[in-house]
């Protein structure tokens, strides 16, 4: 009995400490998730744009983006060992995006919520789902979601 | 036990000890560490599905799930410990049900049932934290340790 738990904590942990877990099921070179979303009614250039040139980046597994005329709103997934450096990266990545589209006003988070909402909003975007003034909503009460800390 | 003592014992006494020395049953010490360590992963399996299921369904953020999750969780061991099957738990998994949050709760409430025949003031009210205090005070000095930690590591660390 004590064999067998100790082989499998033994295997648990060798298992969990493979740096090539995790990185199945992703859709380019790089590794990195994201998908170009396509659509005629809104204007989605600078997402897809951000997606592409953030996915060079080795430390980045995922990255979600979704913009309007005035504002950006992008979630990025960094790899586990990231962990403790978030807000070095979130102030890293913002400068660049900026650097990028001067004219808009960029947001970057690595918050999970964010994650989740900015790829349900790329899948309404991908559908034609969304009207432009519903997506400025959103994004409205995404930023402010994003500032929430109680 | 300090060898000191046991010299100053008297020879019938230091006889007795090394005959129990010798029969008693050893601590499975591995064993339950393993038990713990799954146990107790569970547990904070379970939580992490809860704050998953807060953020996915409802406006929580990382920052924000943590109030709502806590306050689930100690609601279930709430329960649990009322119909008497956390303490089956406990004694199964020890430090594993102990540690996280789910132990907090199961000794706040254990300790209000077993005061309760001393009425709610002095009954319940004097000796819900009586077990939970030390979590507390300890709880409070090692997130000030943790805290010291985190700060040289990034300040001199270059994490």
């Amino acid at each position: 009995m004590a064999r067998i738990l100790m082989i499998t904590l033994i295997l648990s942990v060798t298992i969990g400490c493979n740096p090539d877990s995790g990185a199945e099921g992703t859709n380019n070179k790089n590794d990195v998730e994201y998908t170009q979303v396509r659509t005629n009614t809104l204007d989605q250039q600078a997402s897809n744009h951000i997606k592409e040139k953030l996915s060079e980046n080795n430390e980045v597994t995922a990255i979600y983006a979704v913009n309007t005329a005035k504002t950006i709103v992008v979630a990025m997934e960094f790899h586990q060992i990231k962990q403790l450096q978030l807000p070095k990266l979130r102030k890293k990545y913002t400068t660049k995006i900026e650097e990028m589209y001067p004219n808009h006003k960029v947001e970057v988070s690595t918050d999970q919520k964010l994650i989740f909402e900015l790829e349900r909003l790329e899948e309404k975007i991908d559908k034609n789902d969304i009207s432009q003034k519903k997506l400025k909503k959103e994004i409205k009460d995404l930023t402010k979601l994003m500032k929430e800390k109680t | 036990m300090a060898d000191k003592k046991k010299k100053k014992l008297p020879p019938e006494a230091q006889k007795y000890q090394s005959f129990e020395q010798k029969r008693e049953v050893k601590r499975p010490v591995l064993i339950n560490c393993i038990k713990a360590f799954f146990v107790g992963g569970f547990i904070c399996f379970i939580g992490q599905l809860i704050s998953t299921f807060y953020m996915y369904f409802f406006d929580f953020t990382e920052q924000t799930v943590a109030n709502p999750t806590v306050a689930t969780l100690i609601f279930i061991t709430m329960l649990l410990t009322g119909f008497g099957v956390y303490d089956r738990i406990g004694q199964f998994a020890g430090a594993g049900s102990a540690v996280p949050v789910t132990g907090f709760g199961n000794a706040v409430v254990s300790a209000a049932i077993e005061h309760r025949s001393e009425g709610f003031v002095l009954g319940v009210g004097g000796n819900m934290f009586k077990l939970a205090g030390s979590v507390i005070v300890f709880g409070v000095f090692s997130a000030f340790v943790i805290a010291l930690i985190k700060t040289i590591l990034i300040q001199w660390g270059g994490l």
